[in-house]
């Protein structure tokens, strides 16, 4: 009798009705990496780790339930939102000849492609960030890539880029944003992110 | 957008501010990027409050936190959630998500 009454709902369930009105989907990014999500409701947790994982997020007693969207209710559901994705920042490696804030001549058209794409876009925010070598001191290295990313902002305000919307950032000895111990040239290297 | 007292249409290239709120009506849609890269995009009938948005990685201060109040929602992970994900934090009335590195999508109903 238990089991009949269960029934109509399990295979309400596995025909796709559609998402449940609170609901967490965990998706791939732009290049199909997965990273993992928790959700916490009440004292309860649930854990999502593959692609369309999903969990009706409506009552606590729901958390434990962790199933797989469809993707056609995914796409129709969220579509608004789909639509309205901001485009990934654009990244831009500019590298320097050693001990120097000359750009490498490897790197010339990079930077006019920068240049180009900061002037393109209408809504703007940019930072400039510089790495440098791991020889040589750390404040020697703080001031050259300091001096790098200056050099790199200069060039794009030359070119009409706006100053005010440009960031800068560069090699401290803990910056997290600058891990050391990579190979020379890759160090030598200021970035330009475009958002 | 209602950002302190004043409240305004949000247009292409507005910049947005920790505490601002940002609303949508029955057809809008909105997307943003933050200075960390995190992306997020809202689709119609839909509210999040930007509780709070702090990101030094030279001083190593971090804290992400989307407040939202109903309606749908994409987050997509920028350098806050890979740094300090236990500073990134997507709350709604009812539920709390963490995340580490990924792209998620959030529905809170009114």
């Amino acid at each position: 009798m238990t089991v009949r009454a269960m029934a109509p709902s399990l295979l309400l369930a596995l025909t796709g009705c559609g998402l449940p009105a609170n609901v967490v989907v965990l998706l791939p990014d732009e290049n199909g990496a997965v990273g993992e999500a928790v959700v916490h409701e009440g004292g309860s947790t649930a854990e999502l780790a593959k692609p369309l994982a999903a969990v009706d997020t409506g009552a606590e007693s729901s958390l434990h339930n962790v199933f797989t969207a469809e993707r056609s209710d995914v796409d129709s559901e969220f579509a608004g939102a789909l639509e309205a994705t901001p485009r990934a920042p654009l990244v831009f490696a500019l590298y320097f000849q050693t001990g120097s804030t000359e750009l490498h001549p490897s790197s010339r058209d990079n930077l006019a492609a920068a240049i180009k794409a900061a002037k393109g876009t209408a809504n703007v925010d940019i930072s400039v960030v510089g790495h440098a070598d791991a020889t040589g001191s750390d404040t020697y290295n703080s001031a050259l890539s300091l001096r790098r990313a200056q050099s790199v902002r200069d060039a794009l305000i030359a070119k009409g880029v706006p100053g005010d919307i440009i960031e800068i950032a560069y090699h401290e000895a803990n910056n997290p944003l600058i891990p050391r111990g990579v190979p020379e040239l890759r160090n030598r290297r200021v970035e330009v992110t475009i958002r | 957008m209602t950002h302190g007292a004043a409240v305004a249409a949000a247009a292409l290239a507005m910049p947005v501010y920790e505490h601002d709120r940002l609303e949508t009506g029955g057809d809008g849609e909105c997307g943003i990027t933050f200075r960390d890269n995190t992306r997020i995009a809202l689709g119609p009938n839909s509210r999040i409050d930007l509780q709070q948005f702090v990101f030094k990685p030279a001083a190593q201060q971090y804290g992400f936190i989307l407040r939202m109040a109903f309606g749908t929602l994409e987050y997509i992970s920028g350098l806050t959630e890979k740094l300090a994900p236990e500073a990134m934090s997507i709350e709604t009335p009812g539920f709390t998500v963490g995340a580490r590195g990924t792209r998620l999508l959030v529905r809170a109903e009114k």
